[in-house]
């Protein structure tokens, strides 16, 4: 695969993931955080697992299932609900640059566990990053809806949440596949969702979803957080298992 | 990383009415800045 087409498809993939981001943002007004990851993660993974049985992609060992399955609940399970309370109480764009400093956050994560030191160079760029958004969520504030450090708070909680499954999802992914890892992951975290989901009254809220949400809007959003859910977890998993799981 | 805030500032004004303002641009520059300090390297000659 050249490099134009590599770039293409990572430029492809932030795109829709920051069009997920403006119609979460959209959705998270009227829908609880559970329902909206239970919808994205239980299509996401009905979309996965045909392409990892057709593809035939080789499956995790089964001594690593626990650990995947526990990444997989950290990742699609604790960082979407985050994700999605946070995107309740700040704007898109907002949650999307606290988001931004994920390969940075990663970079700091993997120094802490002492699989890559964190050099001067590294640190200057962390600190130019975080200062430099710190200073533009703050000085924006005052224009900003109410409570919405709150949210960046939150979304901050998630990207520590990624960066450790970055780190720790690596060796993974090179034992087994991308898409084999993803799936698993995928699959129980849908599971996880659908459980907590189901004791908090979210699965019964996704009966009257359709109803509630059924504006021309909704129904073309959601490919969108579809194709990004799914294609965009396989492209970063991909990434990750080649490289650093920077940008 | 740093063209999902723009995607979602771009779609987030259209949708919901979020403006983009001055300052996000500006994080945004200095999360794009320091992405790129912490990953590339001084050549030495």
């Amino acid at each position: 695969m050249g490099e134009w087409v590599g770039v293409t498809i990572a430029l492809v993939s932030s795109c829709l993931g920051g069009s997920a981001a403006a119609i979460t943002r959209y959705l998270a007004g009227n829908t609880d955080p559970i329902t909206l990851a239970i919808l994205r993660w239980a299509i996401g993974f009905c979309c996965v697992l045909p392409a990892t049985l057709l593809l035939r992609a080789r499956w995790p060992q089964r001594r690593d299932w626990p650990a995947v399955a526990a990444l997989g609940f950290c990742f699609f399970g604790v960082f979407f609900v985050l994700y999605n309370i946070a995107m309740s109480y700040t704007t898109a764009a907002r949650a999307s640059l606290a988001l931004a400093t994920l390969p940075l956050h990663t970079m700091v994560v993997g120094a802490i566990l002492g699989i890559e030191p964190l050099t001067k160079r590294k640190s200057i760029g962390v600190f130019v990053a975080v200062l430099g958004v710190i200073a533009a969520l703050a000085t924006g504030l005052s224009a900003a809806p109410p409570g919405a450090w709150r949210g960046e708070l939150i979304m901050t909680g998630a990207v520590l949440c990624m960066a450790f499954y970055n780190v720790w999802s690596r060796p993974f992914i090179q034992r087994s596949s991308a898409l084999g890892f993803l799936t698993v992951g995928m699959g129980t975290g849908a599971a996880a969702l659908v459980v907590v989901g189901t004791l908090t009254g979210s699965v019964a809220a996704l009966n009257q979803f359709s109803t509630r949400n059924g504006s021309p809007a909704f129904i073309s959003a959601s490919p969108a957080v579809r194709s990004h859910s799914s294609c965009g977890c396989w492209r970063w998993n991909g990434h990750r298992r080649r490289a650093w799981p920077t940008p | 990383m740093t063209v999902n805030p723009v995607a979602a500032g771009l779609l987030a004004t259209q949708l919901v009415g979020e403006p983009i303002t001055a300052n996000l641009v500006i994080g945004l520059v200095a999360v794009f800045a320091g992405i790129w300090i912490a990953t590339s390297e001084i050549r030495k000659p």
